[in-house]
């Protein structure tokens, strides 16, 4: 029978490591997928499956069951997430960001240039850390808004707050190229 | 008959929120000007789903195990008897170019020798991009330790009244002893900017060092309070964030661009 995440967190307290094995092989897929799309960067985002189970394994004795085991690894992988990405802010992405703030990288050019990936990154680089992480769980990972609300540490109404900003956010930064490609 | 719905209410209904006003539906298709503006809004958040995941196979959970597995710890946390060599070479490194003189430029007089030494020996150049990466590595984990506990909430930690800060207290004991020697190397030097943040970080990490393993509610948010009226996280990733760009810049633009920034 498949040893449950309840079950396998008690083994791994008791000092077990192994038994940390079941959850990494259960949640490391989806860890990286929040966390790719929390940064955009396939390395970076391995560095943050890998950074994100080994914390989570240090601080075990914290884990409490008043959230579920992936909700609590996508906290500390969202938290991870966010600092590589001001880590590795380079002076390229923060180029390309005041284009997009500015208007000044215009719809043609990027959608012609064949930049609809990086234009989506750039506009996902807007967001304040607090805003991505909240519209990443929301839009990408269907989390509800109670469950972004506990992985951010905040209440209901500024994780709510958190993803309109991030949605008006992106409407502005991506309305050129949206309009663009429907046209 | 509803009034025109705000973006807002257009966006918990785009995701399905209970807290969507309930006839929303009804009126997107009775009004041509809302319908318009939630189709807009559709279009550009469908959008964001073409950013592409690079897939991961069914033994991908595996692989990240076998790659964790050396690294986890054994329960009871091992104490360093002595400074790591890192530590000793970053210090070694500020006394022969300065911390914030070398990095964010405003010592370009008194580190020229030094550089221009970096610049011509192929051994010296390799050394100080080893100790760059150390003394980043300082900083970047002090500030991970002071965000962590920035970020957190109490009231999540488990039962209101006790914060397990055991982890944090560990960790900043582990960097205490580098940091003094990283501040008196700075202050040695006459570099005043980077002693002075190392200063700031040395008195929280005394205090985060010589905690119990739980703290009350109000002493933990007593001391995020601190952390933020001293506004360390802020000050660390900025100078972290300017030696990670000259980390990553060759040496040669670093030359160029030492006295600049």
């Amino acid at each position: 029978m498949e040893m449950s995440d309840e079950a396998a967190i008690a083994a791994a307290q008791d000092g077990n490591p192994d038994a940390f094995r079941v959850l990494v092989e259960r949640y490391s897929r989806s860890v990286f997928r929040l966390a790719y799309r929390m940064t955009g960067n396939e390395q970076d985002a391995e560095d943050v499956v890998q950074e994100a189970f080994l914390r989570a394994y240090k601080q075990l004795h914290r884990y409490e069951n008043r959230a579920s085991f992936p909700t609590w690894v996508y906290r500390i992988a969202a938290n991870y997430s966010l600092d590589l990405i001001r880590a590795r802010r380079t002076v390229e992405s923060e180029t390309m960001l005041e284009q997009l703030r500015e208007g000044g990288a215009g719809p043609d050019r990027l959608y012609l240039s064949g930049r609809m990936q990086e234009t989506l990154d750039r506009a996902l680089e807007t967001l304040s850390q607090q805003e991505r992480t909240a519209f990443v769980l929301r839009h990408f990972e269907g989390q509800s808004i109670d469950e972004i609300g506990g992985v951010l540490g905040i209440g209901n109404n500024a994780a709510k707050h958190s993803i309109f900003r991030a949605v008006q956010k992106l409407r502005k930064a991506l309305s050129p190229w949206v309009s663009v490609s429907t046209t | 008959m509803m009034t025109h719905p705000n973006e807002e209410e257009m966006i918990l209904h785009y995701y399905g929120e209970p807290e969507a006003p309930a006839t929303i539906d009804a009126h997107l298709n009775s009004c041509e000007d809302c319908m318009r503006r939630y189709e807009q809004l559709r279009r550009m958040l469908e959008s964001v789903d073409t950013v592409r995941v690079p897939e991961r196979g069914p033994l991908y959970g595996s692989e990240v195990w076998n790659r964790l597995r050396p690294q986890l710890p054994t329960r009871q946390k091992q104490k360093a008897p002595v400074m790591s060599w890192k530590s000793w070479a970053a210090v070694a490194a500020m006394l022969v170019v300065g911390v914030s003189g070398y990095y964010m430029g405003k010592r370009a007089n008194a580190v020229a020798p030094a550089a221009e030494t970096a610049a011509t020996d192929p051994f010296e150049r390799g050394r100080q991009r080893v100790l760059m990466v150390a003394l980043t590595d300082h900083f970047e984990k002090s500030r991970m330790i002071l965000a962590e506990l920035s970020n957190a909430d109490p009231g999540s930690q488990g039962s209101r009244g006790a914060v397990d800060i055991s982890y944090e207290r560990d960790e900043a004991s582990d960097l205490l002893e580098s940091n003094r020697l990283y501040r008196q190397a700075a202050l040695q030097q006459g570099d005043t900017q980077a002693a002075s943040l190392l200063d700031d970080l040395e008195r929280t990490l005394v205090e985060l060092a010589h905690s119990p393993d739980q703290v009350g509610t109000d002493e933990f948010e007593a001391l995020q309070q601190r952390i933020q009226d001293r506004g360390l996280v802020f000050k660390v990733r900025i100078f972290t964030s300017r030696m990670e760009d000259l980390n990553r810049a060759p040496l040669s633009q670093k030359s160029r661009t030492k006295g600049q920034l």
